[in-house]
């Protein structure tokens, strides 16, 4: 019993006498996040920002069982605004910081065309990869396939994944013919190639929402200026994402 | 990614590994004790609740324990009074190895000293052997190799531990990113030379760990 | 009754089978006897207070261990009692040393086991490479080591094959005669019990049928057709005569030739079959068995065709048991008080211990 209580001591004492935040995002803002976050820490020294990648749904279930969670990076407001109507997160510390769009990839060695959302119905797209309805990408593919009457006739063609990620790695392993991600994503990989994008006025807007979980570090606050401001837009920006 | 995030990921492996294995083996060892030796009401339920969390889906237990060491769960004022909060930090992914270490740790523990004869006990008593010393005197060193199998497969669990560390610790960079963590997470990234060699990395250990403990076992007698 | 400084008192049940026991016994050694499965071990673990038992009165050496008449239980490892169990007995984790020196580790009782045993030899050597009689050396040594109140033996011989029995029994007899506690031995082998024991207590089926001096009971009638199915025999006790080297001088007196060479003044058991014994209402003429015993009949105790002559010897009053046909008995007109003499071959005495 006392090896017991002297182990989780030892795993659950901060490492450093900073603060330490964990910051849960989505999986999209992996690139980017790490390079602010890494700029905020040598702005703020003794701060550490421990970062969680995930389809923002199972983040946002994970705070909701109880996880200690200091930020929470959404691709999805609906989930932001969930969880302030459960008491979870401060309303007053929300923001919406960047955009982002939908393209349509292919697998590098896929023969069959694919040049508009009509050609996904061909039957040399044997299969499509998309993350549950659940998961914001999963949602926004949704809406714009049904919006072009396409999801029906392709639901049973569907291999589901996890993240916005993993449905990128599922076209460029060859395991899946074409996905519908977002357009960050694909600058990401060779792996799978861009075969068009969806057209603006198409698409459902696809806006990412900071917020700062109640019982967040203090530093949290500072954490989401920081992401709000100009050195941070920049990250965002070469990686693809545009202006909320 | 370096070669830095490699051994970090390795040796919190390695570390989570063996603090669960510590922790786990003396509990599996009292509860197979009192299941060989004791009878008691409630016992094949006992028995069963030991099993559970081998044929329970790890992501299940996960969640119970993401609900029992949470912030909103039953023991959350026990979590704010004591100040522990270990829910997405490498403790919470100690106490997931564990929890899935513990059923093997317990069979292996309960085959071991079911195989001791009770003669032997029986002869310690009448030798002036308390029953705790007959334990340690007797039992346990003649369980002894079956006790420290268990050990192993618990240690070789409980760094393989995905399901319910994923749910309960997190996948956190530096934190609690264990070797199953990092290949899963890299391989729906679609980072796989990465998960391949993180892989390669857990079929070393898991190979080492199950060769030097089958090599030991097997050379010292009982 | 509960005057006798040992007393057992047990009921206890087992599944189908049922232990009920009572006896009070004053001797220093006794042995229970009976055939294998008649609770013989059972009463054993219940002195020992192994078992929880619906009546448990035990008593050793004039202490009370367990009365459960006064809800009084000692715990086993307060009892002190030396107990040698069949195997497996020795700790496979320890070596012999470790092993005598289990539960006291400086007792001077131990080097005392280690000399009267002779186990000074192996002290460092792996318990699982000692022979079986070996082993039961060393268990008999550590249960000694303790300082027991009683040495309880469980079958001390049944596992030794039949060369090593007479040396290990011998180391018995030895350690009976070196010690001044109560013995209790259990056996299957009326040999063993006649040779050991001061009193035997046969039990059958979880019950005491007989109890009393060794050559009475296993003799008696009642117990009879049990010994005779394992294998009972006549034993005489004795010293090697001294300048004869094939004669041994019994207990009583008489001298008996013997088929074995011995060494002037060693203690020997030997054991004579019923049947070997040849009786004879006159004094033979030149015959060729080299024992004619004089002795004088006590009682016929006819069975069918065969008939057990009790006899008593002469000098010495040692008793003997001679089988011979009924129809014997009754040409000869064999009856209490008749002088006869009782033939035995040479060859037909053997070694016991």
């Amino acid at each position: 019993m006392r090896a017991w209580i002297a182990g989780i001591l030892l795993l659950s004492a901060p490492g450093a006498h900073g603060a330490e935040l964990v910051a849960a995002a989505a999986v999209s803002l992996r690139e980017p996040l790490s390079a602010i976050a890494r700029e905020f820490e040598a702005e703020n020294p003794g701060t550490t920002v421990f970062l969680t990648f995930g389809a923002s749904s199972t983040l946002a279930a994970q705070a909701r069982a109880g996880a200690p969670l200091d930020v929470f990076l959404s691709a999805d407001p609906s989930l932001v605004e969930r969880l302030e109507t459960e008491g979870l997160a401060a309303p007053a510390s929300t923001r919406d910081f960047a955009r982002n769009r939908l393209v349509v990839v292919a697998a590098p060695e896929l023969e069959t065309p694919l040049e508009e959302p009509t050609d996904l119905l061909s039957p040399g797209i044997r299969r499509i990869a998309m993350p549950a309805a659940a998961v914001p990408v999963g949602r926004y593919a949704r809406e714009w396939l049904a919006e072009r009457e396409l999801l029906a006739a392709i639901e049973e063609r569907v291999v589901q994944t996890e993240h916005a990620r993993a449905t990128l790695a599922a076209v460029s392993a060859g395991n899946a013919d074409a996905a519908v991600v977002y357009a960050t994503d694909a600058r990401t990989t060779r792996g799978a190639k861009v075969a068009f994008p969806v057209p603006r006025s198409e698409q459902p807007p696809i806006v990412y929402t900071a917020t700062q979980l109640t019982q967040a570090d203090p530093a949290a606050n500072a954490f989401l200026d920081f992401l709000s401001g100009d050195r941070a837009r920049r990250h965002l920006e070469a990686a693809g994402f545009e202006a909320p | 990614m370096n070669d830095a995030d490699v051994f970090g990921i390795a040796g919190l492996t390695l570390w989570i590994g063996a603090i669960a294995t510590v922790a786990v083996v003396p509990i599996a060892v009292a509860v197979a004790w009192s299941l060989v030796r004791h009878d008691f009401p409630g016992k094949s339920l006992v028995r069963a609740l030991v099993t559970l969390p081998m044929v329970l889906p790890p992501v299940a237990v996960g969640l119970g324990l993401l609900w029992l060491l949470g912030r909103r769960g039953p023991f959350s004022a026990l979590w704010e009074a004591t100040g522990i909060d270990l829910v997405f930090t490498a403790g919470a992914a100690a106490v997931a190895a564990a929890v899935v270490g513990f059923p093997l740790a317990t069979r292996a523990c309960e085959q071991a000293f079911a195989s001791v004869d009770v003669r032997y006990e029986q002869v310690a008593r009448s030798l002036g052997l308390s029953p705790s010393a007959t334990f340690f005197r007797v039992t346990l060193p003649l369980a002894k190799r079956g006790v420290l199998y268990g050990a192993l497969l618990c240690f070789t669990r409980a760094i393989g531990e995905f399901g319910a560390t994923a749910v309960v610790a997190g996948i956190i960079p530096g934190r609690t990113e264990t070797l199953a963590l990092g290949i899963w997470s890299r391989v729906q990234l679609g980072e796989n030379s990465a998960a391949a060699v993180l892989g390669a990395v857990s079929f070393a250990l898991g190979l080492a760990a199950m060769w030097a403990g089958e090599r030991w076992l097997r050379s010292d007698p009982p | 009754m509960s005057d006798a400084p040992h007393l057992v008192s047990v009921n206890l049940q087992r599944g189908r089978f049922e232990l009920d026991a009572t006896l009070a016994w004053p001797e220093r050694v006794s042995v229970f006897f009976g055939p294998s499965g008649a609770g013989k071990s059972t009463l054993f673990e219940v002195i020992l207070g192994l078992h929880t038992a619906r009546r448990a009165r035990v008593k050793i050496g004039g202490t009370w261990l367990e009365d459960s008449d006064t809800d009084r239980r000692l715990p086993t490892w307060r009892r002190s009692l030396g107990w040698v169990p069949q195997e497996p007995t020795l700790f496979p984790h320890l070596d012999v040393e470790a092993n005598l020196r289990f539960a006291r580790p400086d007792a001077p009782a131990i080097d005392q086991a280690i000399e009267v045993l002779e186990l000074g030899a192996f002290l460092r050597r792996d318990v699982r490479d000692l022979s079986g009689g070996e082993r039961q050396r060393v268990a008999i040594g550590r249960a000694l080591g303790a300082r027991p109140r009683a040495l309880l033996l469980d079958e001390p011989l049944a596992s030794l094959d039949v060369t090593r029995r007479a040396n290990v029994l011998r180391d018995l007899i030895r350690v009976r005669d070196a010690l001044e506690i109560p013995m209790l031995v259990i056996t299957h082998d009326p040999d063993e019990a006649m040779v050991l024991g001061e009193r035997v207590a046969v039990l059958e089926a979880g019950r005491i049928v007989a109890s009393g001096p060794p050559a009475e009971v296993l003799w008696s009638q009642a117990v009879l057709p049990l010994s005779e199915t394992l294998g009972l025999e006549n034993v005489l006790r004795g010293r090697a005569a001294p300048g004869a080297a094939h004669c041994l001088v019994t207990t009583g007196g008489v001298r008996l030739a013997l088929p074995f060479p011995s060494s002037a003044g060693e203690a020997m058991s030997l054991g004579i079959r019923a049947e070997d014994i040849l009786l004879s209402v006159d004094p033979p003429g030149r015959v060729s068995a080299r024992n004619v015993l004089p002795a004088r009949v006590i009682r016929c105790e006819p069975d069918g065709d065969d008939a057990f002559v009790h006899l008593a010897l002469e000098p010495g009053d040692e008793r003997l048991v001679a089988k011979i046909t009924t129809a014997a008995v009754h040409k000869l007109e064999l009856q209490s008080g008749l002088r006869v003499y009782a033939l035995i071959k040479a060859q037909a005495v053997r070694r016991l211990a």
